[in-house]
């Protein structure tokens, strides 16, 4: 059998696998201690989720394909941080092994690259879980209160992190966010709603900026 | 539901077991992959030397970054417990992201502030969550990695490059700004502080350290404690 095909077999089975694996926490959890939730709550989580993160789940293995290739594509997108952990491994093997990207032989050890990468990082974030659940209980009860500030303190660098690169359209999504929120509170619109209400006005707002842009250049 | 008792349930040796289920697969994944890659490339004639190097290479690169979410592994741990969180970060969905969506799935418990006694059906929600998210990528990439080739020539040549890139990047930063606003509509001016301070702090590592990789590694982290520990100190 071609290398290729046995990629494409070994990946499909084993992500396969995973995707049911994937569940059984979640299935567990639910029967074992009798807090399943109704299919019409599981729904309606997939479609906030789906609206928030739908768009990222198909464009970016298409578009991350033409680097990571057909085996590198198949652990990126099990293992994660495909941007973070697996692309820089992967480039940092090519170059030292002096083989060109995009070639067969950059594949290869590409391949080689990301698979390893995977290895040290999950032993890595084993060892450190292990740590932190043996240290969280002897914290003091001043830091263990300041838990509750993680969401605004994530969500707040987050988005800081993400709009400096369009200021303006950031800080006017966040507006038009806030205002969506406030206004659909009062309402009682259903939180779905909302989530795709915000990302849809997100996009709006994005797309004149976008469009402004392109006229400006082509003037200029 | 006391505290200690949630803790124990989240923490049992049962969780730890199915999520190790997943776990398994992802590193059979990998050692299946590289078998194949180590004897693809003896066959293409790349030296036993050059195969260690880039081995080498591979892992120490992947070291740095492996770090980078421990902070947030922290809270992560204290919300749905160490096996999930183990679980979560080793698998696809980077660590921001895992958190927001446990955040979304609380919320349809009615839990909007996570803390360490979020409760057993908020708990089930946010782990419906997290495996509805991580399914999305695993099923496109089921279904249409063999095709990719493609799929993603033609993706590049119908529409705007640009575009594309604009266009993902606005989902996700219209997704942060709903959470966000959620985390701070009808709260206590500490949560604004909370986020005003944490942002301040992205703000100015990412600008001011551009050049320190350790530092950009870090400064989600490190701004994070920022925030949470000033609105702490004003409570």
């Amino acid at each position: 059998m071609s290398y290729d095909k046995k990629v494409i077999r070994n990946g499909r089975i084993t992500m396969g696998l995973a995707i049911i694996a994937n569940f059984i926490p979640a299935i567990y959890v639910g029967m074992h201690y009798d807090v399943m939730p109704t299919l019409s709550v599981i729904l309606q989580i997939w479609g906030v989720v789906a609206a928030s993160y739908g768009i990222t789940w198909i464009i970016q293995p298409i578009a991350y394909y033409p680097t990571m290739g057909a085996a590198g594509s198949y652990i990126g997108w099990l293992a994660g941080s495909c941007g973070d952990i697996r692309m820089p491994a992967a480039a940092m093997a090519q170059k030292v092994a002096g083989v060109e990207p995009g070639t067969h032989e950059g594949d290869v050890v590409g391949t080689i690259g990301v698979a390893c990468s995977v290895l040290v990082s999950a032993s890595m974030i084993t060892i450190f879980v292990l740590i932190g659940s043996w240290i969280i209980p002897l914290l003091p009860e001043s830091v263990t209160n300041s838990f509750s500030y993680i969401l605004p303190s994530l969500f707040g660098a987050i988005f800081v992190d993400n709009a400096r690169k369009n200021l303006k359209a950031g800080i006017l999504t966040l507006a038009a966010a806030m205002a969506i929120l406030f206004f659909g509170s009062k309402l009682g619109i259903n939180s779905g709603i909302l989530t795709l209400l915000v990302v849809l006005c997100g996009i709006l707002i994005s797309r004149m900026f976008f469009v402004a842009a392109r006229k400006k250049s082509s003037e200029t | 539901m006391n505290e200690h008792r949630f803790q124990q349930i989240i923490n049992g040796p049962d969780i730890w077991a199915v999520c190790g289920i997943a776990i398994g697969i992802i590193v059979i994944q990998s050692c299946i992959f590289l078998k194949n890659a180590l004897q693809e490339s003896a066959r293409l004639q790349i030296s036993p030397a050059r195969r260690h190097s880039a081995v080498r290479a591979a892992c120490i690169t992947a070291v740095g970054p492996s770090l980078s979410p421990v902070i947030i592994a922290m809270s992560m741990i204290s919300i749905v417990g160490a096996p999930n969180a183990w679980l979560n970060l080793n698998n696809i969905g980077a660590a921001r992201t895992e958190l927001a969506t446990i955040a979304i799935g609380a919320s349809f418990a009615g839990v909007e502030t996570l803390g360490s006694n979020i409760g057993l059906p908020a708990w089930s929600c946010a782990l419906w969550a997290c495996a509805l998210n991580g399914a999305g990528w695993m099923l496109v990439v089921f279904f249409l990695n063999h095709r990719m080739e493609r799929i993603s020539s033609t993706l590049y040549q119908r529409y705007d490059p640009k575009w594309i890139k604009v266009l993902m990047s606005t989902a996700v930063t219209s997704l942060f700004c709903y959470l966000l606003g959620n985390q701070l509509i009808g709260q206590d001016y500490l949560f604004y502080i909370a986020a005003a301070v944490s942002g301040c702090c992205m703000l100015l590592l990412t600008q001011l350290c551009k050049k320190s990789q350790i530092l950009q590694e870090i400064s989600l982290g490190v701004s994070m404690l920022a925030g949470m520990f000033t609105a702490q100190m004003l409570a």
